[in-house]
């Protein structure tokens, strides 16, 4: 399966790097970048069925709740942490998160989905809950615990001085470069510490 | 019983070894023996050999059935056979009987050089004895590296220290419900199993065997004491709950399930190898009060790890304490918590998810061995 957030999520990591991808699901992403970036992958995810389908693909993984914790792993055990379209549905406080990850990772990568995105301002103008490609459950079976705007999550990264790297916006399959809060349904960022 | 997918009929061999065996407690076995099954068939270039490690009171009938007892059907048949987890349509399987064990290996009723059973005088055994006996045993059987060694329990430890004593000759390991060391409540109920046997009368000091007696009542209550912590609070009650026999008001379905079950298994096992095996859990520490990271650094092998949510004596948070050693080693390693209501026994038992996880692991060593 192609996919275009997994393409620029791997083109902001090093050939050969180690990565731990938080919330791995079925380690998709992971098989991706060993295949064409050659990355050493570890994937930590809660649910037993999603470890079970890391291992049938040569992922390695382990059961990890990231509510608990991350103390499994050590500061710096990893060049790159992915967080990858799981900010939403992960209780712990997002920048006690971002920070755990600069903890374990030289760098973050941060991919989540973009609550201002135009559409979901209009759906939500016109009285809806508001759902998009990037978050197509309904509001009351939704694993997402928090939503956020590409402008609430880089106040977040000043008030907590991560300086952003990287940063690439998506929508519909494509890239886009100018008014991302508007225009983006997915945001991709790529974070270290100051 | 599934003829289909059991590995069938099965008999034990015995490799005999002449030379002397160096044991960790500084003694020496001059010779020894040890008793194994196998099952599949080794492959020409011998790179699809798994060694199966077995438990406390495990042994090396890990499989099938044997001809003079088609009712006795091995230990793991459930995880071993055509098909299955650990499949011998591709794998080649040899279960050992560990040394000091009582089902064909050198054990303390073997015959000492002066004629008589050790008895009291077996040397004491580690589980890095086991792993260097079952090492010759490879070489005898000329197989140079095993795909994976596999174990649960006393069998995971083994399986553990495998990668870490042959790291060259261990491709993967799976280590099911095992820890880096016991816990002080685990010491203390194995040293009351060891207490029950030692303090029945008819144990004589270890020197049973040529008294005519036995101390079987004492190795019946060690098993009942084991069998009740190897299993979960929720699951005995859903099993048994308050319910009594019929034919007797004044004894609850426990009480008879467990005295049976202390009757079956004291009958044809070894009170002197339940002791030896205890021990030799206890004492296992391959960290000996240093880092366990530093202790890992030579793995090379990948490891999956599994444990379950109900197993209040090898817990989760043992496996997590050996992922976490394994991760800081910068080791290769998998692990999976497997919801589970059947306690420490769930490592025998055939629940989905964690056959799932151990053939998926499985399935890539065939392409990668």
């Amino acid at each position: 399966m192609k996919r275009l957030d997994f393409e620029r999520i791997a083109a902001l990591i090093p050939a050969e790097a180690t990565v731990l991808d938080l919330g791995c699901a079925e380690g998709d992403m992971l098989a991706y970048l060993q295949d064409v970036r050659q990355v050493r992958g570890m994937g930590a995810d809660i649910d037993s069925d999603n470890l079970v389908r890391c291992f049938q693909k040569g992922v390695q993984a382990v059961h990890c709740d990231i509510r608990q914790g991350l103390a499994m792993f050590d500061d710096g055990a990893f060049d790159t942490v992915v967080l990858s379209d799981t900010l939403q549905s992960v209780h712990t406080p997002p920048q006690k998160l971002l920070s755990e990850m600069l903890r374990i990772g030289r760098a973050a990568i941060v991919s989540f989905p973009n609550f201002g995105y135009w559409q979901m301002r209009l759906q939500l103008l016109s009285g809806k809950m508001p759902g998009s490609r990037a978050l197509p459950h309904s509001w009351h079976d939704t694993p997402n615990v928090r939503y956020c705007t590409i402008y609430d999550f880089e106040m977040l990264c000043q008030q907590e001085s991560l300086r952003i790297r990287d940063s690439v916006f998506l929508c519909e399959g494509r890239q886009v470069y100018s008014l991302p809060n508007l225009r983006a349904e997915m945001a991709i960022y790529c974070l270290e510490r100051v | 019983m599934n003829t289909k997918q059991s590995v069938g009929e099965v008999s034990a061999s015995t490799a005999v070894f002449e030379h002397p065996l160096q044991l960790a407690c500084g003694e020496t076995l001059p010779t020894w023996q040890l008793s194994y099954e196998t099952y599949g068939t080794l492959n020409a270039d011998k790179s699809n050999a798994v060694l199966v490690c077995h438990a406390l009171s495990g042994s090396q009938h890990a499989a099938g059935w044997h001809a003079d007892n088609p009712n006795n059907i091995g230990w793991w048949d459930n995880l071993i056979g055509p098909g299955k987890p650990l499949d011998t349509e591709y794998f080649y399987v040899i279960s050992p009987n560990n040394l000091g064990g009582c089902h064909g290996s050198t054990g303390p009723a073997s015959l000492h050089a002066d004629g008589k059973p050790f008895g009291s005088r077996f040397p004491k055994i580690t589980v890095e004895d086991w792993v260097c006996s079952q090492k010759q045993l490879a070489d005898k059987l000329g197989i140079d590296s095993f795909a994976s060694v596999v174990g649960g329990s006393l069998g995971g430890m083994q399986a553990l220290r495998w990668t870490m004593d042959f790291p060259q000759h261990v491709k993967s390991a799976v280590v099911v419900a095992a820890a880096a060391k016991l816990t002080a409540i685990n010491i203390g109920f194995n040293d009351i199993a060891r207490q029950a046997i030692m303090r029945d009368p008819d144990f004589c000091g270890g020197d049973f065997y040529e008294s005519g007696k036995y101390p079987q009542r004492g190795l019946g209550v060690a098993r009942m004491l084991g069998h009740v912590t190897y299993l979960s609070d929720a699951h005995m009650a859903a099993r048994f709950g308050r319910e009594k026999r019929d034919d007797d008001a004044d004894m609850f379905q426990v009480e008879s399930y467990l005295r049976h079950q202390a009757y079956k298994f004291s009958g044809n096992f070894d009170a002197n190898t339940y002791l030896l095996m205890t021990r030799a859990l206890d004492d296992f520490d391959p960290a000996g009060g240093g880092s366990l990271a530093a202790a890992f650094a030579p793995i090379e092998a990948e490891l999956l790890l599994v444990s379950f949510s109900s197993d209040w004596r090898f817990s989760p948070a043992r496996s997590e304490e050996l992922t976490q050693a394994l991760l800081q080693a910068q080791k290769k390693v998998s692990y999976i918590e497997i919801e589970s209501q059947e306690g420490h026994d769930s490592f025998l038992l055939a629940g989905e998810m964690y056959h799932n996880a151990v053939r998926s692991f499985m399935n890539r060593r065939r392409k990668t061995s």
